[in-house]
């Protein structure tokens, strides 16, 4: 019994990739998959897990995630709704990228979803010269080819500038 | 090693200075985020440069609102596609396209058209079908003859009210 009340309260250390230590409880660290399957198979037993493609402040932003998620797994959905959404608000580029890459690295699916959908907004409804200067992505199309992709999918492009 | 150790570091130090992170990101990253978008909308995103001609054939679910997508959508299915839902209501005549009824992994398909000549649909399990009263029974054997695979077929009425066909 004292040993189960002992594992409830246990607590792990992730490292960033710059570094930095962040201690976490253990049912914060369970929202990510790749932390439960190591939990569960054990491979945790070192005292620190490495991430070392995540750094500090992207981290901090998941297990800020994480522990909302974790500590009100029972109240209502909306208050997370409502959270979800001031999360990822005021967020430049590069640090959705960041926590984007970070979701999906640490399979942690809540926040991959609402981070690419964020991203999936940011497209929508944007000319595709405007697409191409918010993400920085080279047009390499001469005009041909560029009328020659319109073309293919004619049924897209009806009524898009 | 020492060589190898630093190519990996300029490596990723050329793609750290990369400012385009969209287009690093890995194909099925992309194609998750590109299926948040109604799909006329990710199929747009082939506009963008080369490396996104077919982005967009890496999204895991489609939907179509138009039976008109059909005819110009020719390359419209990818191979990864394992779920469709068709809704077509329009009582439109016309044929899907070849690619579609090859579509290797697909597996449900939902609110199909009896309408349509079904050729080929190896890896389909499952159907849901909307019905009118006076069906073409003739077609939904078809679908049996071609679907050897097919496990689960699910009959739904609908009025549909007037229908041209």
């Amino acid at each position: 019994m004292a040993s189960s009340i002992e594992n409830n309260n246990e607590k792990l250390t992730l490292k960033s990739s710059d570094g930095e230590e962040f201690l976490v409880e253990k049912h914060v660290a369970l929202q990510s998959t790749l932390l439960q399957n190591m939990l569960d198979s054990d491979c945790s037993s070192a005292d620190v897990i490495p991430l070392p493609k995540i750094d500090a402040r992207t981290l901090a932003l998941v297990l800020g995630y994480c522990k909302k998620h974790a500590d009100a797994s029972s109240s209502k959905q909306g208050e997370l709704n409502s959270f979800d959404s001031e999360f990822l608000k005021d967020m430049d580029m590069g640090a959705l990228f960041n926590l984007v890459l970070a979701a999906n690295f640490m399979e942690i699916k809540g926040l991959l979803d609402i981070a690419a959908q964020k991203i999936a907004d940011t497209i929508k409804d944007k000319p595709h010269q405007e697409v191409r200067e918010i993400f920085h992505v080279e047009n390499d199309y001469t005009p041909e080819e560029e009328a020659a992709v319109r073309e293919e999918n004619r049924w897209a492009f009806e009524g898009f500038p | 090693m020492l060589s190898t150790s630093n190519q990996k570091v300029d490596e990723e130090e050329r793609l750290h200075e990369s400012k385009d992170r969209i287009s690093n990101l890995s194909k099925s990253l992309i194609g998750h985020i590109l299926s948040f978008l109604p799909t006329k909308y990710a199929v747009r995103t082939s506009i963008l440069s080369s490396i996104w001609k077919q982005m967009w054939m890496s999204i895991n679910n489609l939907d179509f609102d138009a039976l008109g997508a059909f005819n110009y959508g020719k390359d419209a299915l990818s191979p990864n596609v394992q779920e469709l839902d068709i809704d077509i209501r329009l009582g439109l005549s016309s044929s899907l396209p070849a690619d579609l009824l090859t579509c290797g992994k697909l597996m449900t398909l939902e609110r199909y058209s009896y309408r349509l000549k079904l050729t080929v649909f190896p890896c389909m399990t499952s159907l849901k079908l909307g019905v009118e009263r006076d069906v073409d029974w003739r077609a939904l054997l078809d679908i049996r003859e071609s679907s050897p695979n097919l496990r689960t077929l699910i009959f739904e009425e609908v009025g549909y009210g007037v229908l041209n066909c």
